[in-house]
This record gives C-alpha cells, structure tokens and sequence, in this order.
C-alpha cells in the first residue's frame, strides 16, 4: 500500500467523450487526479481510468491513432491498475460487432455485441455481484446507472457482476475483472452514492496493488 | 430489474432558469446551477436541462460546462440548439450524458443518424410538445413560432425506426398549469413507435404521475417548476409513490 500520501488517479484521455465529469468525481472522493493523454504523465498515477461515451470503433481508432492502446496493454501486462467505464469496460474485450467487427484492447477475453432486444439499457439497474467478488460484495443488489446499447459476452469467470433488465430475464454483463484490469459498464461518477463509493473502494484496492 | 425514473427539468431561458407557463410566459428563478444542484443533491434519478431559446444557435456549451463544473453525480440531459453532428459531439464532450432533439426534428430529421453515429442512439432523445385538437387528433407544436400542425411523416419513421431511444411527450397545454399529464397524448404516441416514452408538463403531485407510471412504456416522468418550491421535494414525490417501480430514494447528505 502506498503509505503516507493521497492515491492517484490518471484519466486516459484519448478524445472521446467527457472526462471532466469523472475527473471532479474522483477529487471529490479525495484522490489526486488528472486528465492525460501522455504516458510519461499516466505512468505517474497509480490506478489508470478509462472512462467512454459513443462508438467503439472510433474510440478504438483513437487509442490507435494516440498509441494509448498499446500503452494500456503494456499496463495490464505489467499489473497495474486499471479501471474502464462504460464503453472504456466494453475497450478492454477482444473484439466487438458495433458498427462491424473491430478487435478491442484484449485484455479481458470477451466480445461486445448489441444487446438484442429492447435495443438499449438505460437508467437505473441494480447489481447482482458473483460469488467470491468481495470487492463488489458491498454494491450488491445497489442500484447504478446504465447508458448502452451494447454489452459484454464472455466466461463466466471475468464476470464479476450482473443485471437484468427484468425480473427473470437473461441477465446483462454489468461489471468484469481479470487481475488488476476492472471493467464497470455502468457510470459509478453518476450513480450517486452507491456508485462513488464502489469507484472508491476499487480505486483504493488498486492502489494497494 | 431497470427501475422507471423521476427526472427534474430545469427550463432555462436566455441564460436564465425560468418557470415556464405554457411556453407562453416566464417567471425567472434564477441560476440554472442552483437549481440543477439541489436536484443533484436531492436525488433526482437525472436532470434535464432544456434551453427554450436557442433555436438554431447550436448548443449553451458554456451552460453545458458549468454544470458540468458542479461535478454532479447525477446524469445531466441536455436540449436546446442541437441542429448537427457537431453541435451533439460538442455537447457531450461539454458534459451532457444525453441529448433531446427538437426542433432538428421538424426542420432536418435526416441530421439524426449523423448525430446517433457520432454520440450513439442511446444518448438521443426526441422531444415532440403534443396537442390534441378540438377532433382528438394530435398536434405537434413548435413552440418558438407557436405554430401547430400533425406530427410529420419523418418524424413518424424516426421514432418508429428507433433512430432515437427516448420519446420525450410533452403536454404542451398543460405545460406550467400543475394540473396533470394529458394521458391521450401517450396513448397517441404509442401508436407510432415503441420506444420508451417520458411524460413531461404539469405533473405537480404524486396523484399526477401514479398512473403514469403504471404505465408499461412509460420509461419516466418529468417534473419541472413543482420541484422548486420545495426543500427535497424528489423525497417527497418518491415516498408517496414508494408502489411504483422507481428507484429507491437516494439524498447525498450534507457534510
């Protein structure tokens, strides 16, 4: 654990979407935190956030384009803490079918796909956390807030929470881990308390890495 | 389970957050951050902030940002001037998490899918002010020129081709009167798309959105000017509607 300073948190920016929303959230929560596009600048934090609105092949295009991608699949090699939001959780897969098939970052096996019908999944859900998640264990059952029309499909394994969007219905991927890489498809900085204090608690356990 | 949500409208006009009456008359109230803090604050399920005015002047990005500057925690819907792809791209990376389209609808429908494949369809919600006339036929209004006419044939296939994923019905009669929402208006609606729909004007008392809410495509209900009149006034709407599938009451507590 790093003793005797505040843990901090580097936002990817590779120009999608807004980050200032994720970056005031996170100081609120009392982390440092910044937004950055440069590695030398991101290799300073120690939990790396990828937050993401919109279509995943033009935000695969801009990791390429910046050289995030493969700065953040050096990352994950190396251990280091990783949290993906929304579309930056859809990021970490291995591929997905929006708009035709476009590889992802590969860091958690799985592919994105549409989610069939209804076609999107929004506003407020709640969790259904995997057994022996006892990071998540806390948020269980905790309401969050959903934006997507896209969702996670892979083993069972790197499934770490769930939701549905009724009751007995097939349920939705609604978080994933492998190692220290964390994907949340809903928006923890929106999902009020419950949401900030699940960002929180896997922002410490990063740091503690 | 996805829970039906209670929104809180802030209207604002030129710069100002104003009770609006009908789209006819305004009564300032003041910042529209003030207003959209105590909604964050109070727990609304997300905030809807529609700037009248704007027309074809694209987007209050600076509006945008500065409520964005709140560090909110809840989801921040946007309206008002969004007419391109540019202006939607512009918005959101402003801050707004959704975006509701009006008057693009009416004068250039085909912008919509250059917007849905730049922000995605899930942040684009159309906004259709509805009357019924005097033979029960429904009115689409638009509200800058008050002029009134059937809801056109593109506007028809874009909600129905669910190239948005949100219908925002507002009872533009009933707008600013606090006398409930004109039911007819959604059973009209849903005869042309199954998307789903929120209900917005002159909802005011828990007895108002009841029925609403029990409604199966009836995604949510958006409340306006009563929201301000009252300390944590969404507490108080969600205690009295505690049977309806909305979600729990959550109230940030004041360190």
């Amino acid at each position: 654990m790093k003793v005797g300073r505040r843990l901090t948190v580097g936002i990817v920016d590779y120009g999608v979407g807004n980050h200032t929303s994720v970056l005031r959230c996170v100081r609120q929560l009392g982390f440092r935190a910044w937004i950055s596009s440069l590695p030398d600048q991101l290799d300073r934090a120690d939990v790396l956030l990828l937050p993401g609105v919109g279509a995943f092949p033009t935000a695969m295009e801009r990791l390429h384009a910046s050289g995030l991608a493969v700065y953040l699949q050096r990352a994950a090699q190396l251990g280091r803490p990783l949290i993906g939001i929304c579309l930056g959780m859809q990021l970490l897969a291995d591929s997905s079918t929006e708009l035709g098939y476009i590889p992802g970052l590969g860091l958690i096996p799985g592919s994105v796909e549409a989610i069939g019908e209804p076609r999107w999944h929004i506003g407020w859900n709640s969790l259904e956390v995997a057994e022996g998640q006892t990071l998540l264990q806390a948020s269980d059952g905790e309401v969050m807030y959903f934006n997507h029309s896209y969702s996670f499909r892979g083993p069972y394994t790197f499934v770490a929470a769930r939701t549905r969007l009724r009751e007995g219905s097939e349920p939705l991927v609604a978080a994933i881990q492998r190692g220290t890489v964390w994907g949340l498809q809903f928006h923890p900085e929106k999902s009020q308390g419950p949401g900030l204090e699940l960002l929180a608690r896997l922002i410490h356990a990063g740091g503690e890495c | 389970m996805l829970r039906k949500r209670l929104l809180g409208a802030v209207v604002v006009r030129q710069g100002w957050a104003v009770q609006s009456f009908g789209y006819r008359r305004w009564l300032p109230l003041g910042k529209p951050e003030c207003l959209v803090e105590n909604l964050d604050r109070w727990g609304a399920d997300g905030i809807v902030v529609l700037a009248m005015d704007r027309g074809y002047h694209g987007p209050d990005l600076q509006l945008i940002e500065r409520l964005g500057a709140l560090g909110l925690s809840t989801p921040l819907t946007y309206g008002g001037g969004l007419a391109t792809e540019e202006h939607a791209r512009a918005a959101v990376r402003a801050g707004a998490e959704r975006l509701v389209l009006d008057s693009v609808l009416r004068h250039n429908p085909q912008a919509v899918g250059a917007m849905a494949s730049s922000v995605g369809v899930q942040a684009l919600v159309a906004a259709l002010p509805l009357l019924l006339g005097a033979e029960g036929d429904l009115q689409h209004l638009q509200h800058l020129t008050s002029d009134k006419g059937p809801l056109s044939g593109p506007i028809c296939d874009l909600i129905k081709g669910e190239q948005v994923s949100e219908v925002l019905v507002i009872d533009a009669a009933g707008e600013g009167e606090g006398k409930g929402f004109n039911s007819a208006l959604l059973d009209a609606v849903e005869v042309h798309t199954s998307l789903p729909l929120l209900a917005f004007g002159g909802l005011t008392k828990p007895d108002h959105m009841h029925s609403l809410l029990s409604r199966r495509q009836l995604a949510g209900v958006v409340v306006g000017n009563a929201l301000n009149y009252r300390e944590h006034s969404i507490g108080y709407l969600k205690t009295a509607l505690t049977d309806q599938p909305l979600r729990p009451h959550y109230q940030r507590c004041s360190v």
